[in-house]
């Protein structure tokens, strides 16, 4: 008797031995819900000769199921049926309480399946699964941080990680790698103990954003296999709210790979010839060499194919997407049919302080283009990272997007993604000539303000209908001019909201705005929200002049600030979600 | 007979028989002394209330040194014709401001040095408000002063109580004697500057060398120039003796901040923010011709000639009319993190290209933590351009120390209504760029710095004016040479596309990065040039902003 949207597992042995049962057998299991849906749910090999179903639903009522064994003559594994009865959840885990995500009508921003508006604040933990990151105590100590923060998504690689050739002993958990050499067949111990990170997350109502892997695993692995990988991640996580990244930095070769030197040399040279030296890291068709193009072209298809495949096995239909990396810097332009994703994220490529304007450049650009889907920076500058990015760049990189029309944002902090341990950092990447990012330990890096600070902001976004929000900047004129190059086009306010019912604006330090275009018939209220503490000072009724326009006072400090119009007696936050 | 140290303060008091009503306003007493070598000094004397006058000197030179009043009330004998003897006995401590005196301008103009010729490194703090009772005397001064100590700095900023961002006789500004002025700036407060004392003293013990900043610039509208010169002479009289260096007066052409919304005040924000055009003409004339005439008072008044300056918005050298009464050029970047770093280096090149040949400093930096958007990045930055561009040393400063926030009670508004943040003082101590500065300067230290010279044809590609976050480099030639490489550069470098030219042939070096954030070294390469002098910048170990050096090897070598 599971309880709705919470994950019930059953195991499945044969006593007929496999010489290679992972690879011999595979094993779904049919489920027809109280509607009378039929879902064919992958079924995982926990090892030896077991198999294992994991199944969830939203549905109150009883499910009816039967297994479907590719060896059909296997009765122990074939024809068994059964039915479980779900019953309904009334506790306050928001993930159980409103079920998994889809995409909402109109495309714009991610919903859990009763309707209710999910606001993606996620945290990069890219190598959040291995040992070094210590199951429980480092885990959940990070964990419960993030919850408190905010957060409401982590980001993590099942195993297959970047900046480490495979089997690495950096990327090893408890039970050593994902996969056995060669690649042959799959380590059910590695998930085993990946699994109590994954439950444990959802239980504290962080959603999973898996990474299969990185995705240059297409190289030493081969398409076949990763679907391997993809029906088996499906299997153990998709009863979980969870979406599902296919791949991270899909297109992008090894780092010993010798065109991720012509890569990252084209990358650099679209730098330096730009003025000021901001960075234009976006590589479009042309700017590579044409073997390089030709592997890139390749290796889209071989991901398209993938995530097509991943769509077709994974009975829940859980959002999907995929992590760009030196094909252009949208999950859109990562496949060759942008209809087989779901959420649409960008990454940050260099990272260093010249890149976030560009970045902010491509967000507040590119997110209205059609077609419409949830789209979001996926990877942000690290914080840290460099000894650059502080807190305010990821202000400006969380409240730049939202206002923009991203449904969401991505943080990351520099020491987190890769679990630098105070003991032992990271070490050397091999990338970039055998350098290594940052020594910042995970316990420290989990403390830079910036993880408060967005996480402020969502709480600030969720008193509104932020999902009804529309970028508006021509409710903002910018007062006075600022001459700084080469940052001066891209560190400016943002103003979003609802007309008539809504206004937030985003100042950076230094500016000054007026609000024009008031509507003749709103009353609005007016606060300064502190989006480093959270504070509010109260502003009082907005009096705009005759033309519409309203110049708010100064605020009390000299930082960034935003300002909240809010229409006296306004219904925009009375469906918010708190 | 008196007796003194050499360099160390020796103080006598002379009180007059006849009562004067307005004695600070109505007496001027000065002791003219004459050195061993038989040089005359005009040593101004300082009112220290009722009716007497105190009188503090120093000497570099050791010996017998005679001295005589004079007073402006000739017929005052207890004041005037007074004379006596003073001998200075050799200093055998280790001060350094004490051991090598006071300061000068070093022979090539670009650095500064004491007056036994050893070099000077200026790495200041900034305490506008130092001198303000919220710091308290002595454990909190103390305690800052043995932070800024340990960690390298050789000055500190701070103003004589007459202070940015509050209007006059703000309460903030007090000290444990209240003003340094009455309210209608009649006569000055002994008892003020009583407390003052204990505070520059303790700097001057600590290593820490003052650089007593007047008065903020806008107080020439509340006081006038004639009072601004009292000012000055009491300044002189009090804390000449010391090792100091004069600041007339902090954005010495800013209106007052309420002055706002008047057409130059709307004019002065707008132009400030365009400083590096070097275009200052629009600059009231009136007002830089005050304080031409205040700077060319404070040089003919100060028997020590203690270096002088001016701290403006922009450069010090186009604050006055006659640039040579400038002998360091202050440099003031606007404030705002990321987006002046561009500006803040093409400030310095400029100053050292075009300005006269004097040391050049970064004199008020982007705080660190200031509007949260100045982190120890910015501030490695600031540094290592500056000093590598040709500045003769540097500024730092932290939000929170500069108004003296209290964990009690953050300093608050200022007058154009807004705060600058709240991080108390004892917290702002603890940001790391302080850290970072400080093992900076002890790098460059194991060098004859005050040799060196910009030298950004070392390393291509280079910091230019289209993009300030390529590397620099500066050196001495065939001896050593350091180069600062930028976060954004370090891409670069790593994909073997930075090169060191022209290296001289047959010369080997011993190359080395190093971590400004750790003081470490780390294991060093030889290095020589090819048949053309050219060898590729060595790979940096992590991805962050670097400092690499390299020191001529002379085992090798030979």
């Amino acid at each position: 008797m599971p309880l709705q949207n919470h994950v019930v597992e059953w195991t499945y042995s044969t006593s007929k031995l496999y010489g290679d049962p992972f690879n011999e057998v595979t094993l779904d299991v049919i489920v027809t819900d109280p509607d009378g849906y039929e879902l064919t749910v992958p079924a995982f090999w926990r090892g030896q000769h077991s198999w294992s179903v994991r199944y969830a639903s939203s549905k109150i009522g009883p499910h009816h199921y039967r297994t479907r064994c590719s060896d059909a003559a296997n009765d122990d594994l074939q024809g068994q049926e059964g039915r479980i009865d779900v019953r309904p959840y009334d506790g306050d885990n928001p993930l159980m309480r409103h079920g998994p995500l889809r995409v909402a009508h109109g495309g714009r921003y991610l919903e859990h399946i009763d309707g209710t508006p999910f606001f993606w604040l996620g945290d990069t933990w890219w190598m959040g699964l291995v040992k070094r990151l210590p199951w429980p105590e480092g885990f959940k100590r990070l964990g419960q941080d993030r919850v408190k923060k905010g957060f409401s998504v982590i980001q993590l690689v099942a195993g297959l990680y970047p900046d480490m050739p495979p089997f690495d002993p950096r990327g090893a958990n408890e039970a050593g790698f994902p996969w056995g050499e060669e690649f042959h067949r799959i380590n059910p111990a590695f998930f085993d103990m990946a699994d109590l990170r994954i439950e444990w997350l959802v239980q504290n109502g962080l959603l999973p954003s898996i990474v299969g892997c990185w995705g240059y695993y297409m190289d030493f692995a081969g398409e076949e296999k990763l679907k391997q990988h993809w029906r088996y991640l499906v299997a153990r996580y998709g009863a979980y709210p969870v979406v599902w990244d296919a791949a991270g930095e899909a297109l992008m070769p090894h780092y010993s790979h010798p065109h991720w030197e012509d890569i990252y040399a084209a990358a650099l040279r679209e730098r330096s010839e730009d003025e000021g030296g901001v960075a234009k890291t976006r590589l479009r068709r042309g700017d590579l060499p044409a073997r390089v193009q030709r592997r890139q072209d390749k290796v889209r298809s071989a991901w398209t194919r993938v995530v097509r495949y991943l769509r077709e096995i994974d009975p829940y239909r859980h959002p999907v997407t995929i992590h760009p990396g030196t094909g252009g810097i949208w999950s859109y332009d990562h496949v060759d049919d942008p209809a087989v994703i779901d959420i649409d994220i960008t990454q940050c490529g260099l990272h260093d302080i010249l890149t976030f304007p560009q970045i902010l450049e491509e967000v507040s650009s590119q997110v209205p283009r059609r077609p419409r889907m949830p789209r979001f920076v996926g990877e942000s500058c690290y914080e840290g990272e460099g000894g650059w990015n502080w807190e305010n760049v990821q202000r400006l990189m969380f409240w730049g997007s939202v206002l923009s029309g991203a449904s969401g944002h991505t943080y990351g902090a520099s020491g987190i993604w890769q679990v630098n341990t105070r003991e032992e950092p990271y070490g050397q990447s091999p990338r970039l000539y055998g350098e290594s990012f940052d020594e910042d330990p995970w316990d420290e890096a989990m403390h830079f303000a910036g993880s408060r600070q967005v996480g402020l902001g969502r709480r600030l976004l969720e008193r509104f209908r932020w999902w009804q929000f529309d970028p508006a900047p021509h409710w903002i004129a910018q007062r006075g001019e600022h001459h700084f190059k080469p940052l001066q086009d891209y560190i400016r306010p943002f103003a979003a909201g609802i007309a008539g019912e809504v206004r937030v604006i985003f100042i950076p330090v230094r500016y000054l705005v007026t609000v024009e275009e008031i509507e003749a018939d709103a009353a609005y209220r007016a606060y300064y929200f502190d989006p480093r503490q959270g504070r509010e000072y109260d502003i009082g009724a907005v009096i705009p002049n005759d033309e519409g326009a309203w110049q708010p006072p100064k605020p009390p400090i000299i930082q960034d600030w935003v300002l909240v119009l809010e229409r006296e007696n306004s219904s925009a936050g009375a469906a918010a979600i708190h | 007979m008196l007796y003194a140290i050499q360099s160390c303060v020796a103080e006598w008091a002379y009180s007059s028989g006849k009562a004067y009503s307005d004695p600070f306003n109505e007496v001027e007493l000065d002791v003219l002394i004459t050195q061993p070598d038989g040089t005359e000094q005009i040593v101004p004397a300082f009112w220290a209330g009722d009716q007497t006058w105190r009188v503090r000197y120093s000497s570099t030179q050791t010996g017998t040194h005679q001295y005589r009043t004079v007073c402006s009330d000739a017929g005052n004998s207890s004041l005037h014709g007074q004379t006596g003897t003073l001998e200075v006995t050799p200093y055998e401590g280790s001060n350094p401001l004490l051991k090598h005196g006071p300061l000068r301008i070093a022979g090539s103009g670009r650095t500064l040095e004491h007056v036994d010729g050893t070099p000077f490194f200026w790495l200041a703090d900034t305490w506008w408000m130092g001198l303000c009772k919220r710091l308290r005397w002595p454990e909190d001064v103390q305690e800052l002063a043995a932070d800024r100590a340990a960690k390298g700095f050789s000055v500190i900023q701070i103003i004589a109580g007459l202070y940015p961002d509050m209007e006059p006789f703000d309460e903030r500004g007090a000290n444990e004697a209240g003003f340094p002025w009455d309210r209608e700036f009649t006569r000055i407060n002994p008892a003020y500057f009583d407390h003052a004392d204990l505070r520059i003293a303790h700097l001057v013990r600590a290593g820490l060398l003052p650089c007593i900043v007047g008065l903020w610039g806008f107080f020439i509208d509340f006081a006038g120039p004639e009072v601004v010169k009292k000012h000055w002479r009491y300044l002189i009289a009090r804390y000449g003796a010391y090792p100091v260096v004069w600041c007339t007066a902090g954005e010495a052409l800013m209106p007052y901040y309420l002055a706002e919304d008047t057409a130059e005040f709307q004019q002065w924000r707008t132009e400030v923010q365009l400083v590096t055009t070097a275009d200052m003409t629009w600059l009231p004339a009136e007002k830089r011709a005050i304080w031409t005439e205040i700077m060319r008072m404070v040089k003919a008044t100060d028997p020590y000639g203690h270096p002088q300056t001016i701290h403006p918005n922009g450069f010090a050298h186009l604050t006055v009319d006659d640039p040579s009464l400038v002998e360091i050029n202050m440099l003031h970047p606007a404030h705002l993190g990321y987006q002046t770093m561009t500006d803040m280096a093409h400030l310095v090149v400029s100053a050292v290209e075009e300005g006269p040949r004097i040391p050049v400093l970064v004199a008020e930096v982007n705080y660190e933590g200031e509007m949260e958007m100045s982190h120890p990045d910015t501030q490695r930055f600031f540094f290592w351009t500056a000093v590598l561009s040709g500045a003769g040393g540097h500024t730092y400063g932290a939000m929170g120390i500069w108004q003296m926030n209290t964990p009690e009670k953050p300093y608050g508004p200022s007058p154009h209504g807004a705060s600058y943040g709240n991080r108390p003082w004892n917290e702002a101590a603890q940001l790391p760029g302080s850290t970072h500065v400080g093992n900076s300067k002890r790098l460059l230290q194991r060098y004859a710095w005050w040799e060196f010279e910009p030298h950004p044809e070392w390393v291509e590609p280079h910091t230019t004016v289209e993009n300030r976050f390529m590397p620099y480099a500066a050196g001495i030639p065939g001896k050593v040479r350091i180069f600062y490489l930028p976060g954004p550069s370090i891409r670069y470098v790593n994909r073997g596309e930075v090169a060191i030219t022209g290296l001289e042939a047959g010369v080997v070096y011993r190359g080395f990065y190093y971590d400004v954030q750790s003081g470490q070294e780390h294991e060093s390469v030889p290095l020589r040039g090819d048949a053309q002098g050219n060898c590729k910048m060595p790979k940096a170990p992590i991805l962050w902003d670097w400092v690499f050096v390299m020191e001529r090897n002379d085992e090798k070598d030979s």
